[in-house]
């Protein structure tokens, strides 16, 4: 690396519990310029977001399907994140609430 | 960057940076301006606010933010790679998002719906059925005959589903069926998040 080289990183910047179960996402992928001190100065930053729930709910005649959701494809952060916040009791309160709702 | 010096002239104040550069103007008139840069705030939640004359929560802007977002959907709905990719700009408390999307793939009877950038509020004054948003949909390739298509979240929700209504007829949720591999759609919505 040298002075002026440009580099991109990826960093889930912002990880948020939103109401219990959501788990919102947001990643930054940031343009960096490499300074002379060895530094890198941020020269851009853009965000692309996702949202993760406990389950995918489907509903068919009376009938709900509840599918874990993959999270093996996720960051090592965001696993965490679920891991502690998607306890049994708040896998519980999903379905309850999703079965609640009107589709 | 460290404030180093306030100065004035013969009409405003300025304060400058190490540079000597002038940072902020205090105009005669007692307007600020910003010479260069942006404003921002270290601490979180912080904000503008605007419309009234105290610090008030309600009218305190504290959040914008645009970006990008990968729409997820039912298993059996192939899409087009990238045209899951839709984009969002928020504003306060509410979010505008637009998608459009192609099928490549598509088999079953699962509902429609594709994933949000934000949760929607938890409207708790309101019975399920009311909708924390109602958006516009256009589609082609898609067998309703002169059904209106529209869109809608729920409370505490981050999945949009789509329904088609004809005259004087219940809404009903799309499913898969409704669709081929010709396909498309294109969809814009708001709605007020958690």
């Amino acid at each position: 690396m040298a002075q002026g080289d440009i580099t991109k990183e990826l960093e889930n910047d912002k990880i948020e519990v939103v109401a219990t179960w959501n788990i919102q996402v947001r990643q930054a992928t940031k343009i960096m310029e490499e300074q002379a001190d060895g530094s890198k100065k941020e020269l851009t930053r853009s965000f692309h977001r996702h949202v993760l729930q406990p389950f995918s709910s489907s509903k068919s005649g009376d009938t709900w399907t509840h599918s874990a959701t993959d999270i093996s494809g996720e960051d090592a952060d965001v696993k965490a994140v679920a891991t502690a916040v998607w306890t049994d009791d708040v896998k519980s309160a999903y379905k309850t609430f999703r079965e609640s709702q009107s589709i | 960057m460290a404030i180093s010096k306030i100065g004035r002239n013969a009409t405003d104040t300025g304060i400058s940076d190490s540079s000597d550069a002038t940072a902020i103007t205090i105009t005669s008139g007692e307007d600020i301006d910003i010479e260069s840069g942006d404003i921002f705030f270290s601490t979180a939640g912080k904000g503008i606010v605007l419309g009234a004359t105290s610090n008030t929560d309600a009218n305190t802007l504290e959040d914008y933010e645009e970006g990008t977002w990968a729409a997820t959907t039912n298993a059996n709905l192939g899409l087009t790679s990238g045209s899951n990719t839709g984009s969002y700009t928020k504003i306060g408390d509410i979010c505008h998002a637009r998608l459009y999307m192609r099928v490549t793939s598509i088999s079953g009877t699962n509902h429609v719906y594709f994933s949000l950038p934000f949760t929607s509020a938890n409207n708790t004054a309101t019975d399920s059925y009311n909708a924390e948003a109602v958006g516009h949909v256009a589609q082609w390739q898609c067998s309703f005959g002169t059904d209106h298509v529209f869109c809608k979240v729920g409370n505490n929700s981050s999945t949009l589903y789509i329904y088609h209504v004809g005259n004087d007829a219940d809404w009903t949720v799309e499913t898969n069926n409704n669709m081929d591999t010709a396909s498309q759609m294109a969809m814009n919505i708001t709605y007020r998040t958690a």
